[in-house]
């Protein structure tokens, strides 16, 4: 298991330099998909899809349902293999080849390298708010006390001090949501996925939820991958794809929000 | 129309069969020895003379033992069946059908499968036959005896189905009432420390009441009954609160993902907790007690003829068959409800794998969930019995160490047996992921 300790960094939010460098042209995108294909019986999910994210990125995917952006999200974060195409990552230090990974090594790559946020918060009922964000880095072998310490930052930093201890269904949608954004990063993870992670909640709770995701991601010069159905939070990302069949069928620059958070540089 | 519904969802879906399976294994245990149990008791009317009531009254307390943890392992095993079929029911939901129709269908559905269960356990139980009419009560085997009456099985069939339409109708009322998330919000339940309190105090009076001198046999008898009594209420009023105690101990020692997982879920329901394992602490109770009244009569020196000659070894072979049995039920009773925890948190699993939780970590957590408490449990409750009946349970160790060792050797491959139970629900956390890959 630690044989390669070290061959998947866990950044800490890069400094301001490091994250120009990252973004800038010359350097590899973070991620890069290459003509991905996914069928599912007679349906297709991805038809020979190819896209570059580049560090520091927010990405907004829309599109109809059905029309596979949970699939994209899920082959890009190494959750499923593509029947066919290559998702290269290119973290500093190191380049991998996500579908050659096996099936241990994606989840240690999900579990040090990304953070998720799905929908319905899906956090843990029986853990209260402090534990369910401490665990994510207790997966990657840090001390419950160092573990329940940075936790706790996180919480307190995402608006939710005083809630440490409550459980999970204690807390309105919204804080929960919160909670599970800041398990997303807690690890430190460079490369962030949400699946329309505003999808259960009203247009203000939305509204909140999103800037904090916004201003704790891509406000720290990290990548942020997001699914949405909702024009008012896709134009907070730098920029937004739409999808339609398994394709790509527009790929724009988004919103003003993100371009001033992202030069806003970091918290 | 329900009938026409139910037999089209039964065909296998997304969940595949094996979630089918386990049920209809369940009830098929449940069936066999339910009767098995039961045959045994029953030859024991075929006795007439002075010590054969005797005989009876330690056969109806084993049966009364059994039946406890046979209901509850019912019960889990119908809760599982009806929830199967949550994910397709559903979909029924959002095509209109009225709940009425949807709550049919899950009854149909699982009582369906305690039938084929139950018809599969009288089979087991006609294999069995032949072992158990060679176990020899009173110097000669079962023999012929072994067989029930075929309205006694058509009797324990037909209660084993109508406990799974009823388990099934009333966990269906409990997933209508309250999903997850209501469950989940309201705290969970404290144990009072007042239950300690009476526990102690009951155990201190049989501890007195126990060491005081008899003024004749019959006294003496009533005591012990007594006192056999008095200690199956501790440990059912200790239980859950012990639990709960153990639990918030190991709350704070918790270092790893898995352990905080596990001790977590313990203290969600500490009750439940109990119910899970609670079979096995009555069982381990009675081996202790039970084991050093054989212990005392093997270490003094008995009757060499005559039909007493045969009592002592009669009610080890009892106690020794009764903790296999419960072992049994209790590794099954694990099994199928991790099954259906499974079943009921396939998203929250799912989600967590696809956050990098290692599969290991889920089910190092889930084993660990029931293997503390089932540690606690059968240490507990033997050593809860051991106290009751100290100065004889500790002359039995000094005088005849060998019997007290062959019970502590059945609790301990009992606690393998639940163990491997619980292994044999890993596919089904796998096959669950896998749907989410
Ligand atoms: N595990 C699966 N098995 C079978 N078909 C699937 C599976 N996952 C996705 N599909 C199909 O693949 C297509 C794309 O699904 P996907 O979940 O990516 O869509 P989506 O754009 O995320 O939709 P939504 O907005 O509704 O979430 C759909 O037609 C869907 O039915
Ligand atoms: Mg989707």
């Amino acid at each position: 298991m630690n044989e390669n300790r070290d061959s998947i960094p866990a950044p800490a939010s890069p400094s301001a330099s490091a994250a120009a460098y990252l973004q800038h042209p010359s350097h590899p995108p973070v991620l890069s998909a290459r003509n991905l294909t996914k069928s599912y019986g007679p349906t297709t999910a991805l038809a020979g899809l190819s896209l570059d994210i580049r560090t520091g990125e927010s990405v907004a995917i829309m599109g109809a349902s059905g029309s596979g952006k949970t699939t994209l999200l899920h082959v890009l974060a190494g959750i499923i293999r593509p029947d066919s195409g290559q998702v290269h990552l290119n973290l500093p230090g190191q380049s991998l080849l996500v579908e050659a990974l096996s099936e241990s090594a994606r989840s240690r790559l999900r579990r040090e390298a990304f953070g998720f946020v799905f929908q319905q918060g899906l956090l843990i009922p029986e853990l209260n708010a402090l534990e369910n964000v401490a665990v994510a880095l207790m997966l990657n072998g840090t001390s419950r006390p160092a573990a329940e310490q940075a936790a706790a930052g996180w919480l307190q930093a995402l608006g939710l001090g005083g809630m440490e201890q409550r459980r999970i269904g204690e807390l309105s949608g919204g804080q929960a949501q919160r909670v599970a954004i800041a398990r997303a990063q807690v690890t430190g993870a460079g490369v962030i996925f949400a699946d329309e992670p505003t999808g259960a909640l009203d247009s203000a709770t939305s509204a909140e939820v999103m800037q904090v995701l916004l201003e704790s991601t891509i406000g720290a010069g990290k990548t942020l991958i997001l699914v949405t159905h909702d024009d008012g939070v896709a134009a907070s990302c730098g920029r937004v794809l739409t999808m339609r069949d398994g394709r790509l069928t527009g790929d724009s620059a988004g919103g003003v929000i993100a371009a001033g958070l992202a030069q806003g540089g970091n918290r | 129309m329900p009938w026409k519904l139910a037999w089209l969802l039964s065909r296998p879906g997304k969940s595949g069969g094996g979630t089918a399976l386990l049920p209809v294994v369940a009830f098929g245990l449940v069936t066999a020895l339910l009767l098995t149990v039961l045959a045994g008791a029953l030859s024991f009317l075929r006795w007439r003379d002075e010590l054969a009531f005797l005989y009876q009254l330690l056969a109806v307390l084993a049966v009364i033992l059994l039946v406890f943890p046979l209901l509850t392992l019912g019960g889990s095993a119908a809760r599982l069946s009806a929830r199967r079929s949550d994910d397709r029911l559903a979909t029924l939901r959002l095509l209109g059908a009225t709940p009425a129709t949807v709550a049919g269908i899950t009854i149909i559905e699982s009582t369906a499968l305690a039938a084929a269960g139950a018809v599969a356990g009288v089979a087991g139980h006609l294999v069995l036959g032949p072992a158990v009419q060679l176990i020899p009560f009173r110097g000669e085997p079962i023999g012929g005896a072994y067989w029930l009456s075929p309205l006694t099985v058509v009797a324990v069939v037909a209660g084993v189905v109508l406990l799974a339409a009823i388990s099934a109708a009333v966990g269906l009322r409990k997933v209508v009432i309250s999903p997850l998330g209501v469950r989940t919000r309201q705290a969970p339940a404290k144990m009072h420390w007042l239950r300690a309190l009476i526990a102690a105090a009951v155990v201190l009076a049989g501890f007195v009441v126990m060491n005081a001198g008899y003024a004749s046999t019959a006294v003496a008898v009533a005591f012990v009954l007594g006192a056999f009594a008095a200690g199956l209420a501790v440990l059912n009023l200790i239980g859950p609160w012990a639990v709960a105690v153990m639990g918030r101990r190991q709350l704070r020692k918790a270092g790893t993902a898995e352990k905080l997982l596990a001790v977590r879920s313990i203290l969600e329901s500490p009750k439940a907790a109990w119910r899970q394992v609670s079979g096995l602490a009555m069982t381990s109770f009675v081996a202790v007690f039970g084991g050093t009244g054989v212990a005392m009569t093997d270490g003094a020196p008995g009757p060499v003829s005559g039909p007493e000659q045969f009592l002592s070894g009669d009610i080890r072979t009892g106690i020794l068959i009764t903790i296999v049995i419960s072992f049994v039920m209790v590794a099954c009773s694990a099994g199928v409800n991790q099954a259906a925890a499974v079943l009921d948190r396939a998203d929250l699993y799912i989600s967590l794998d696809h956050l990098g939780m290692p599969l290991k970590t889920m089910n190092a957590a889930r084993t660990r969930a029931v293997m503390l408490p089932l540690v606690l449990v059968s240490l507990g409750s033997a050593a809860v019995s051991f106290l009751l009946i100290f100065p004889l349970a500790g002359m039995a160790l000094v005088l005849a160490p060998l019997s007290i060792l062959t019970i502590a050797g059945c609790l301990g491959a009992g606690i393998l047996m639940v163990w491997a139970g619980l292994r044999t629900t890993r596919p089904v956390l796998s096959k669950v992921l896998a749907a989410g890959h």
